[in-house]
């Protein structure tokens, strides 16, 4: 025995024969083994047989006799074929003629050896089961084929916020799927043949952007644009379009289309670009509010040391003297609660409000804040007045608490108009209250929510002093105390707010 | 809004100032009175305009951010009436860019908040002609 013959005899062989004569299948197991199989065989002789054979194990080829008793090769190709299984069928037979054993090759059988010629069986086997093989492999291949494109179609048809579909050439909707029905609300019976137009809204579309996009594509391989397109409802949404030319500039094949709805990501930026608009906003009225004190403060020391240095403060009054250092004096004062405002906001927004609870008085904390801010409720020809509840304790904060009816204070005169300000103090059930009402210029109905933000205002920039941090800082210390606070207010007649407290801290 | 001095009363030389900020109202006057000039004031841009209808000033020294009537209204409309349209304006404001945002109001001078007494009074005397 040569080496490569060693190694054939290593190769094992199931064989599966359909056969009567076990002399014959002796024969061919033999011509078999000559060739360098090791087999296992098995032989029938009835469909019966053939069909538990092959349900019961796995069989490397399948040699058939062309007519037994009560069988035959066609019956059992047939019977195998409709098992749905795949292996190398042989006819080996002495009695048929060429024409039986064409049809049989016709039908599926992949070779035919006449009994006594059974020379190049080896090699025929050996070759079918190489063929069964190739097949085999293909027959995965594709398998993993129609896998991948299935899971390609659950992806493009279950991703959220894209829609994924293909246009023809000239641009009207060709494939769909439940993805783009989802996000457009078109089902494919409705979209498809219709012009890709049908995704833009009503001024895009005059403005010949759908056309436009289709060119671009068409020109430079892709297009990529934002914009607001249109659902089947004609309700809009924000979205990043992409279309790639499938095929080249000669023989355009299509495009494809990439729908994204990004209105929730387009959302949040604008928000970004209005909160870092707002805070350089915020930045110039702080400037600007700085440099007001600072002006006055600056003015009178600079007059007092010119009077000093002309000797005219031999002149001057104790009075007139008295006077100017009160007004630097206020000065440096007002600066104080501007920098302590906005070291209240930087503190707030950081997280960093801590509150230092003890027993207050609230009637008596809005009479301190008011005899403290008359001079200036005086001189803007604002009359205060309080009505408040004696004896209204709760455990708060007092100095937030102090910031917060200052700022609301300081609200009313400012916005006040010169008119009465009216502030009351009362109890409303385990709450407290303090409602103060102006009679001014009031806020419309559109700014009454937006006032509560930070650095917002209802009033242009500038017109009215202050930072427009004043009613969003009140909102912060109401609501670390666990109250609230609320507006009333129409334009041109005024505006009351009321802030409510918690007297005592619920839960544990 | 203080009361205008009388024309006939004497012949010092008078200066309107705009300014809704109370305390720069009341200081301004003072340095200003304290320098010799007759001095008025208004709140905003509208009271300014009451106030001319009274009284001629030489001089009018102008914040631009008020409420009722900015400082760029009130010129505006200074600018539209003949009788008050020649009297100089002296721009006062703590605005940031206050050159860009003055540039179509045609003012006699700029001073930035917070200004220095000297600046203040040298653009005040530059601008006023003593009355013969």
């Amino acid at each position: 025995m040569t080496s490569s013959e060693e190694s054939q005899s290593q190769k094992r062989l199931r064989v599966l024969l359909v056969e009567d004569e076990p002399d014959d299948a002796e024969l061919t197991l033999h011509e078999l083994e000559r060739a360098g199989y090791s087999c296992e065989a098995e032989r029938v002789e009835t469909p019966e047989a053939f069909q538990a054979a092959l349900a019961a194990g796995e069989w490397s080829v399948i040699l058939a006799d062309f007519g037994l008793p009560r069988f035959s090769a066609p019956a059992a190709l047939n019977l195998l074929q409709k098992s749905g299984r795949d292996i190398p069928f042989i006819i080996v037979s002495g009695s048929i003629g060429e024409g039986p054993a064409v049809k049989a090759m016709k039908a599926g059988a992949h070779d035919f050896f006449a009994k006594g010629k059974l020379g190049r069986l080896g090699a025929a086997v050996e070759r079918e089961i190489r063929e069964c093989l190739v097949r085999r492999e293909r027959q995965e291949a594709l398998a993993q084929l129609r896998s991948a494109e299935e899971r390609y179609r659950l992806v493009v048809e279950n991703v959220r916020e894209y829609a994924i579909f293909m246009l023809a050439p000239d641009g009207n909707v060709k494939s769909w799927n439940r993805g783009a029905e989802r996000l457009t609300g078109y089902t494919e019976h409705e979209i498809v043949g219709a012009p890709f137009s049908a995704f833009f809204s009503e001024e895009e579309r005059q403005d010949g952007r759908p056309e436009e996009a289709l060119q671009t594509a068409r020109d430079q391989g892709s297009q990529i644009a934002e914009g607001f397109r249109r659902r089947r409802d004609g309700s809009l949404f924000w979205a990043e379009c992409t279309l790639d030319r499938i095929g080249g500039k000669g023989e355009l094949v299509g495009f494809s289309a990439v729908l994204h709805d990004i209105t929730e990501r387009k959302r949040l930026l604008d928000d970004l670009r209005h909160a870092v608009r707002a805070r350089d906003e915020f930045l110039s009225i702080a400037s600007h509010e700085l440099r007001t004190p600072l002006t006055s403060m600056g003015l009178q020391l600079q007059s007092l040391a010119a009077l000093e240095r002309s000797h005219a403060h031999l002149r001057l009054s104790d009075e007139k003297i008295a006077k100017k250092l009160a007004t630097v004096s206020r000065q440096a004062e007002r600066l104080t609660v501007l920098i302590e405002n906005l070291l209240d906001v930087t503190r707030i927004t950081s997280g960093r409000i801590q509150l230092r609870r003890e027993d207050v008085d609230l009637g008596a904390l809005v009479n301190t804040v008011v005899s403290r801010m008359r001079e200036w409720s005086v001189r803007s020809g604002c009359e205060v007045s309080v009505v408040a509840e004696e004896g209204l304790v709760g455990s708060w904060d007092r100095l937030r608490l102090e910031t917060a009816v200052t700022n609301l204070l300081s609200n009313a005169i400012k916005y006040g108009a010169g008119k009465p300000v009216d502030i009351a103090v009362e109890a409303a059930g385990t709450d407290a209250r303090v409602r103060v009402r102006d009679c001014g210029i009031g806020i419309s109905t559109d700014e009454q929510e937006r006032i509560f933000q930070r650095f917002e205002r209802a009033v242009p920039e500038h017109h009215y002093g202050g930072f427009g941090i004043g009613l969003w800082l009140v909102r912060q210390v109401v609501e670390t105390h666990g109250g609230s606070i609320s507006v009333e207010s129409r334009t041109g007649e005024g505006s009351t707010f009321t802030i409510s407290l918690p007297r005592r801290i619920e839960g544990p | 809004m203080s009361a205008p001095p009388r024309r006939d009363e004497r012949q010092k030389v008078s200066v309107l100032v705009v300014d809704d900020d109370v305390d720069i109202r009341e200081t301004v006057i003072e340095v200003l009175a304290d320098a010799g000039y007759e001095v008025a004031s208004a709140g905003n841009g509208a009271e300014a305009l009451e106030a001319l209808r009274a009284f001629a000033p030489d001089l009018i020294l102008l914040d631009l951010s008020m409420p009722v009537m900015s400082g760029e209204q009130f010129r505006t409309r200074q600018l539209r009436e003949p009788k008050i349209a020649g009297i100089p304006v002296v721009v006062m404001s703590a605005a940031a860019r206050l050159e860009e945002k003055t540039a179509g109001m045609k003012a006699s001078a700029l001073l930035a908040k917070p200004v220095k007494l000297t600046d203040l009074l040298a653009a005040v005397g530059q601008f006023t002609q003593p009355r013969v």
